[in-house]
């Protein structure tokens, strides 16, 4: 089953303003913990028929730990926890990886948008899975109030 | 046994001449025409430095040039046999085995290759036997023209190292 648009899903995330299939949330963790947010956002997706992943890297573990949990929360192979090329090749198998999964949302916990290199590999690499598969890869940032 | 005066001489010219020759052989390593066992190494961001002086001083030792990659080389024979087949759908202009996934843009978001224009590069899956996924064994080419590229590189361990070599069939 596909999903709807992600942002019907959760109407309080607003898109990246530079990077396509990146959203971002961050009044959904203000408050409130980090896992709690997820949890809500998780439930408000999956009602409108998307599969989630999610990754809660610890705020201070840097770019290298956000990225750690996101190939784990996705279910990649070493190396692609500390090799962004190597990330970037696994995402394309992921109709594979989520066998009968064709919207899967990645709920990413994060304390401020300094990954960069990681949010392109998504951006970039969501944008193919859609043009050339018709897979949705939406990734969805809670933010812990900081602005994109 | 008792040897006369000749004899002896004879003997002592043999055993000079066996430990001249032996020294010689020790020297310049020409006794050593077995087959060559070496695996493909590559350079890593984290093992740059050792691989490259390695590399310079194997390269210097033999007079041979290197790469303009600045990568570690290796021989097209010493890739695996399954690389061979992707190096011909290269060349062919596909149809690739992983259509989703082969002539696709390689980002060197890591960096281990030269810089370039963003789609200079672009990779392909090099299947390794025995698995039911992708593998870890890439090729990655670099050029404005993805069925005659200007360079060719491979990865055994998923894009932590590269070796540069010439892909000619």
């Amino acid at each position: 089953m596909a999903g709807t648009r992600i942002d019907h899903a959760l109407p309080q995330i607003i898109a990246h303003p530079d990077l396509a299939h990146i959203w971002v949330a961050s009044s959904l963790a203000v408050s409130s913990t980090a896992a709690s947010a997820a949890a809500r956002s998780v439930k408000a997706v999956q009602a409108h028929g998307w599969q989630v992943a999610i990754a809660l890297p610890r705020p201070e573990g840097g770019s290298r730990a956000a990225q750690a949990e996101v190939a784990d929360a996705l279910g990649l192979r070493e190396p692609a926890e500390r090799n962004l090329d190597a990330l970037a090749d696994q995402l394309l198998d992921l109709p594979e990886s989520w066998p009968g999964c064709r919207a899967l949302a990645l709920i990413v916990t994060i304390d401020k948008l300094d990954n960069p290199g990681l949010l392109r590999v998504l951006s970039d690499r969501s944008e193919r899975l859609l043009r050339l598969d018709g897979f949705q890869l939406e990734t969805v940032l809670l933010t812990n109030g900081t602005t994109a | 046994m008792k040897l006369n005066k000749p004899q002896g001489l004879a003997i002592i010219v043999l055993i000079a001449c066996a430990v001249v020759g032996f020294a010689f052989v020790s020297l310049t390593g020409v006794a050593n025409t077995g087959p060559d066992t070496s695996t493909i190494t590559g350079t890593s961001a984290s093992t740059s430095t050792s691989t490259s002086t390695s590399t310079s001083n194997n390269a210097a030792a033999t007079g041979e040039q290197q790469p303009p990659s600045g990568l570690p080389s290796c021989d097209i024979n010493d890739l695996p046999a399954t690389a061979l087949s992707v190096i011909e759908d290269i060349e062919a202009g596909g149809p690739f085995d992983y259509p989703r996934n082969d002539d696709g843009t390689f980002g060197n978001y890591e960096g281990l290759l030269p810089s370039e224009s963003n789609g200079y590069y672009r990779e392909y899956t090099v299947e390794t036997p025995g698995l039911d996924h992708r593998g870890a064994r890439r090729i990655v080419t670099g050029g404005d023209v993805s069925e005659d590229p200007d360079y060719w590189f491979f990865t055994e361990d998923h894009y932590e190292s590269f070796c540069d070599f010439t892909a000619s069939l």
